[in-house]
């Protein structure tokens, strides 16, 4: 085929008038734009001969309707995911109910009780797993709704606990001051239950009508999520939101021992509120609730007077002691990373811990965490080890919890293995019947791990 | 009567009444030299078997060689074996006479276990010739002459036929079969006298293992002798494994392997406790499933609480160590129970896993893997 440029020059050659318009050419086709078919005139389309009404007509019958494009519900509203993973269950009616004797206030440090099962109360009128609940004490994966009502083993550790509520109660171990106080620490392995020694150590205090603060979680104190300020004075940073939020919770479980507190002075809380000596505990919190601004100084107001005589005493706790022995989420201006023990909730419960402060009658209660990342200074301090100064350890994690009881959660025994298991069964989780084979087994396997025996005895072997 | 090794099987039997051998025999086979046959007559009795008419070979042949050949069979399962033979009525001159049509369907008949001996009691020239024959034409005697290894398919065939006959006999686990060891594929190979492939040799271990699982009560004299032809002679030089017994502490001792771990166990009586590198299991294995593998001999067995455990394991991951672990307690519980040893493989504690990661190869990106291929 012959190219057409070859025609195009033998043609004369188009001159272009300069004020003329030149004709639109596309630089990409190879036909003269003029010789090129004209455009079609712009009219009615050849079909306008038909009668248009019943070409209308005969075009509906034919159209399809269209659904309309729904705009699609998102299957979640915003936090409804966040609200579905931290709710907690506590009761399962298709569970079987067991009948166990309540975890009541007089087995406080009774030894033969122990390495039986014990339901948590919470009858008629009886608010303690309410009150619990509101202390952040209970956490979702410990099985809950698996079992028709709260219920936990009697320990051996737990006896432990309920002897330093004795001593404590009896002012056995009052120092120079007149202060009896208690600090522990719960440590062992991975699953062995310090946070349920918490709870039992809570639900024993609610009874007894201490003050009961928690920190449910101390990831909360250091993961970053929370606003923070730095407080001139002490230099320690300041986190009135949490705050707020744990004066909430406390205020909530401890309504009655705070309706009975009277503040023994005048306080100033923030800039401008002022508390009157005289007046209740509850109404102090209950405006601090309100304010952030007011949190942190009605929190010191509280701690102030649980120190002083007369006041009732108090079990402090902090779960996952391991998250504030590093490094926080935090930075300061120069863009440092904080110190946990410079922020100030921290910093006030080590203060407690390592006996710095101190309450009138109290129990200071820590519980390491085995979800954290490596704390060499506190497996150190653990161990009671001095820090090797050729190791990088944080040298302020020892001294903050220096004096500590550090009392080591062990696996479960045989008897209370024993008991779980069976506890187990009767809820019908459990389908092997529990004889000496499947409880050796099942015991050996888990190691007496509580988390882990749970665990094997819903497994089914494969 | 002498053994040929090397050469002469096929003969034939001319009309006038010579026998003329032609072609070479196979190694091993029994050959007859008799003195008043015209020409030496080395015969491969189990290859063919001779039909003539003319009556005087036979009468010739057949008498003088029955009773040296007696002589000449060891044990008495062969003779029995050999009875059997001669007295089946295949081999009377009635049967032989058999039409072609279904030469070779004789499962009624117990074979040869050994070719030599009993080939030559199966002299086709022991027949009385009969009297009315259709024509003159040579049949193998063996049913397995067309097979190609003939030797070898008699061999099989007659150790088939002694298992079915013991079939119903009540076998013990062949954890606690007696210990034998069998020919190797080389010493069967000189036995047969033919080339034997490793699978068909497989298959003739297979059935003597299966015999040797015979209940040793009522073991047949028979079976016993014919599991007899097939046994390495026992080597008094060679020294015997010394069994492992616990020790003065009542410790028994094992080691096992997988992957690249290396696991040291002390087996103790006691009420389960376990120690891995001086660490409590838990502290050793976080995972509910390695100590699961670890404690799985116990397990299996119901001895979880009957036994202390202490490890010393290193080398290798988790699991790995873990399943070396499993390795070294069953081979240590072996040693306290012998009997658990069925129990134990059942539960694949016995076995040996000798798998190791494959090495990294130069020009591949891993074991195998080759790097992409690129045009340019």
């Amino acid at each position: 085929m012959v190219p057409p440029t070859l025609w195009r020059c033998l043609r004369t050659p188009y001159i272009t008038h300069p004020l003329k318009l030149r004709p639109c050419t596309h630089n990409f086709t190879t036909t003269l734009s003029l010789s090129a078919k004209p455009l079609k005139p712009k009219g009615p389309p050849p079909s306008s001969k038909m009668n248009p009404g019943k070409q209308r007509t005969q075009s509906s019958k034919l159209r399809i309707k269209k659904a309309p494009i729904a705009v699609q519900k998102p299957a979640y509203e915003v936090g409804q995911r966040k609200e579905l993973r931290r709710r907690i269950v506590l009761s399962n009616t298709n569970a079987i109910p067991v009948a166990l004797p309540p975890m009541t206030a007089d087995l406080v440090g009774n030894e033969e009780a122990a390495g039986a099962m014990f339901a948590l109360p919470g009858g008629e009128g009886d608010m303690i797993v309410d009150r619990l609940r509101a202390l952040g004490a209970f956490q979702t994966k410990q099985h809950w709704p698996f079992f028709h009502r709260p219920c936990t083993l009697f320990r051996r550790e737990t006896v432990e606990i309920g002897r330093m509520l004795e001593r404590v109660m009896k002012r056995e171990v009052v120092g120079e001051d007149g202060k009896a106080n208690e600090r522990a620490i719960l440590h062992g392995y991975y699953g062995c239950g310090r946070s349920i020694l918490l709870l039992q150590a809570m639900t024993w205090a609610l009874q007894m009508e201490w003050v009961v603060i928690a920190i449910p979680n101390a990831h909360d104190l250091v993961v970053g999520h929370t606003e923070y300020e730095l407080e001139g004075n002490s230099h320690l940073w300041l986190q009135k939101a949490y705050t707020t939020d744990l004066l909430n919770r406390v205020l909530k479980a401890n309504q009655s021992a705070f309706k009975q507190m009277k503040l023994s002075q005048n306080y100033r809380l923030g800039r401008m509120d002022e508390a009157q000596k005289g007046d209740a505990m509850k109404r102090v919190l209950e405006t601090a609730v309100l304010d952030p601004l007011l949190a942190w100084d009605a929190f010191n107001v509280l701690l102030g007077e649980l120190g002083l005589p007369g006041s009732p005493p108090v079990l402090f706790t902090l779960d996952n002691l391991n998250q504030i022995s590093i490094p926080s989420k935090y930075r300061d201006p120069a863009f440092n990373a904080i110190h946990p023990h410079d922020l100030a909730l921290p910093n006030t419960f080590l203060a407690y811990l390592s006996g710095k402060r101190s309450f009138r009658t109290g129990i200071t209660l820590a519980a390491t965490s085995s979800k954290c990342s490596r704390t060499l200074a506190l497996d150190a301090a653990l161990e009671g080890r001095g820090v090797d100064p050729y190791e990088k350890l944080d040298p302020r994690i020892g001294p903050s919890i220096e004096g500590a009881q550090i009392i080591q959660v062990d696996s479960l025994s045989k008897r209370e293995a024993k008991a779980l298991m069976d506890y187990y069964s009767e809820s019908g989780i459990m389908k092997a019947p529990v004889d000496i084979a499947t409880f050796s087994e099942k015991y050996a396997v888990s190691a007496g791990n509580p988390r882990d025996l749970f665990g094997t005895c819903l497994r089914v072997r494969q | 009567m002498m053994q040929i090794r090397e050469f002469l099987c096929i003969y034939r039997i001319v009309a006038s009444g010579t026998i003329i051998f032609s072609g070479l025999a196979r190694r091993g086979c029994i050959c007859l030299l008799a003195s008043h046959v015209p020409s030496p007559r080395p015969l491969n009795f189990k290859s063919l078997t001779v039909w003539t008419k003319h009556p005087n070979i036979g009468r010739q042949t057949s008498t003088p060689y029955l009773p040296s050949l007696t002589m000449a069979t060891a044990g008495t399962f062969m003779q029995r074996c050999r009875r059997a033979l001669t007295e089946i009525p295949r081999l009377t001159p009635q049967l032989t006479c058999q039409l072609p049509r279904k030469p070779f369907h004789h499962h009624h008949c117990p074979r040869f276990l050994t070719t030599a001996p009993a080939s030559t009691a199966l002299t086709g020239f022991s027949q009385p010739l009969p009297d009315v024959a259709p024509r003159t034409r040579l049949t193998p005697l063996s049913p397995s002459y067309y097979t190609g290894s003939p030797d070898y398919y008699d061999n099989l065939l007659a150790l088939q036929d002694l298992l079915r006959s013991h079939q119903a006999l009540p076998t013990i686990h062949g954890d606690e079969a007696p210990e034998v060891r069998w020919k190797t594929m080389d010493e069967y190979r000189l036995m047969i006298g033919d080339r034997v492939k490793p699978s068909r040799y497989n298959k003739v271990i297979r059935i003597l293992d299966r015999l040797n699982r015979i209940d040793p009560a009522i073991m047949p004299a028979e079976t016993k002798a014919a599991l007899s032809l097939y046994m390495r002679p026992e080597n008094p030089e060679l020294k015997e494994r010394a069994a492992r017994t616990v020790d003065g502490f009542g410790r028994a001792y094992a080691i096992g392997r997988r992957k690249t771990a290396v696991a040291r166990v002390f087996l103790v009586e006691g009420e389960g406790q376990t120690l891995v590198n001086g660490l409590p299991i838990i502290k050793k294995f976080s995972r509910v499933h390695d100590r699961e593998s670890v404690l799985w001999p116990l397990i299996v067995t119901n001895r979880v609480d009957k036994y202390n455990v202490f490890a010393v394991v290193k080398g290798g991951g988790k699991t790995g160590q873990a399943e070396a672990c499993t390795l070294a307690i069953a081979r240590a519980l072996r040693i306290h129970e012998p009997a658990l040893k069925h129990a134990l493989r059942e539960a694949g504690c016995v076995t040996v896993d000798h798998r190791q990661v494959e090495r990294k190869k130069p020009g591949h990106v891993k074991a195998r893997k080759m790097p992409a291929w690129v045009k340019r």
